[in-house]
């Protein structure tokens, strides 16, 4: 009997007994191991988050409601930290989720999902002041390593997969409904205007010039079909042509569509990156206060002169 | 004490006490859904273990019958796998067939604690191996297309140290 005869259910047992690091490493030995520590794996990142929500939760519980209490209070530094490790989440949830959705890939750096179990252990035991910085120091790094790796080696391949389906699935939605694609294209606003329009109304023209020869064919061929078949053969042709005319100008719609298509991708992953950086400010702005303690005061102070202010009026 | 019947696949009879044959959640359940527990000619069928290996589940179980109840509340514990008590220890010194027997019974039969332990020591097998190394523990092939190989090394590479 060999190791690989074990049910699935029996084997991912086995993987969850691993440090997460290892379960990432194993991936290596054959496709069933990859098969299956892929899943641990994924599974193992589900369950970081509910654990960082469970031990925010208990936390946050434990704080008193009022802030100015709130920041002297021992365990102040322990919201912090999982603050941190929120943000560090939603990083890496950013970076990885879209693509384990669509099964391309996996929660690659199972290092990370041991770091973050290590700092939940470490804050659902100790209730003494701990310094975040320290804490938090190999999380940053090695997440940050992660995520820059995914982002320019592996996730660059995978664009390119995924461009070339969505392509292909527009261009298919293209010939199915033309009318619908004409409505859904609106090109105010982007350079292509220039080029785009001119198409879109030829379009119309060759729609509008092509209804009465509808029309006319199916009127006509009742009272004339016998006097005169030449006719009818010339409208033929004419229609033909047409016809071909609007399958070209609706082929290069459809480019121009891929080329938008391309560019709201590109406008989409910028997006990401200024997400991921404004995430990465908002830490470090988080650092820089919880290392100031005067900073914590000062706010305060200014938040309890500006709330008379503000309250003033009213009455 | 009240004894009940278990029937190996090769049908052996085991004449084993009630508390030890209730380790198993799959022989407690049918005890009591089938109200055989006070049937003392009862013969419980088990066609999916053999004699051999029924016979080192219930020497387990016979060693293990006053352990406390696991509780179900241990999801966030830290994953241990060298917590493993010396008789456990020298009870697995068996071959890999019989090992995985072991697990396919107690996971068959339900007893918790038998797997836990089963599954550690394979665990502990799988730990601090290069790959290469698993494959000949294991006698595993290694089944990759060369594209997919290479993927997977790829996305394993952010951690090394350049």
């Amino acid at each position: 009997m060999n190791l690989l005869d074990l049910p699935q259910t029996v084997l991912q047992d086995i993987f969850e007994l691993l440090p997460y690091d290892e379960v990432a490493k194993k991936r290596e030995v054959c496709t069933r191991f990859n098969f299956i520590c892929q899943k641990v794996l994924n599974a193992g990142f589900n369950k970081v988050i509910m654990e960082h929500a469970k031990s925010f939760k208990r936390i946050k519980s434990m704080l008193p409601r009022r802030e100015s209490e709130r920041r002297s209070h021992i365990l102040s530094r322990h919201s912090d930290i999982l603050t941190s490790i929120e943000t560090r989440i939603s990083m890496l949830t950013m970076t990885y989720s879209k693509f384990i959705d669509l099964n391309i890939c996996c929660f690659i750096p199972g290092r990370v999902l041991d770091e973050i179990n290590g700092i939940l252990r470490i804050l659902s035991v100790s209730t003494k002041q701990l310094r975040p910085h320290e804490v938090l120091q190999e999380l940053r790094d090695i997440s940050s390593m992660a995520i820059e790796h995914f982002d320019e080696k592996i996730a660059v391949n995978f664009k390119l997969e995924h461009r070339k389906q969505l392509a292909e699935s527009t261009a298919a939605g293209t010939r199915l409904v033309v009318c619908r694609t004409l409505g859904d294209i609106s090109f105010s606003g982007v350079k292509r205007t220039g080029i785009s329009r001119p198409v879109d109304h030829a379009i119309h023209q060759a729609i509008v010039s092509l209804s009465p020869l509808c029309a006319n064919n199916q009127t006509r061929p009742a009272e004339n079909s016998s006097s005169s078949p030449e006719r009818l053969k010339k409208h033929l042709i004419k229609q033909h042509k047409l016809q071909k005319r609007i399958v070209q100008r609706v082929r290069s719609l459809e480019v121009a569509r891929k080329v938008q298509d391309r560019r709201l991708q590109e406008a989409n992953s910028t997006i990401t990156e200024l997400t991921t950086q404004v995430s990465e400010l908002k830490r470090q702005l988080e650092d820089v206060v919880a290392n100031m303690p005067g900073g914590a005061i000062k706010r305060q102070a200014v938040a309890s002169t500006d709330c008379p202010a503000m309250k003033k009026p009213k009455v | 004490m009240p004894s009940i019947k278990l029937q190996s696949s090769d049908d052996e009879i085991f004449d084993t006490d009630i508390q030890i044959a209730k380790c198993s959640g799959t022989i407690k359940t049918m005890l009591e859904d089938c109200g055989m527990e006070d049937d003392e000619n009862a013969v419980v069928p088990l066609p999916n273990v053999n004699s051999t290996i029924l016979r080192k589940v219930l020497t387990w179980a016979h060693y293990h019958k006053d352990d406390p109840q696991p509780t179900e509340d241990d999801e966030s514990k830290e994953k241990r796998t060298d917590d493993i008590i010396s008789w456990d220890a020298d009870f697995l010194k068996v071959d890999q067939g019989t090992l995985f027997e072991l697990i396919l019974a107690a996971n068959y039969l339900d007893i918790k604690g038998l797997l836990e332990l089963t599954c550690k020591t394979v665990a502990n097998m799988i730990k601090g191996k290069t790959p290469e190394e698993i494959r000949k523990t294991f006698n595993i092939k290694k089944d990759f297309t060369p594209a997919e190989e290479e993927q997977v090394r790829k996305e394993n590479e952010w951690c090394e140290e350049k």
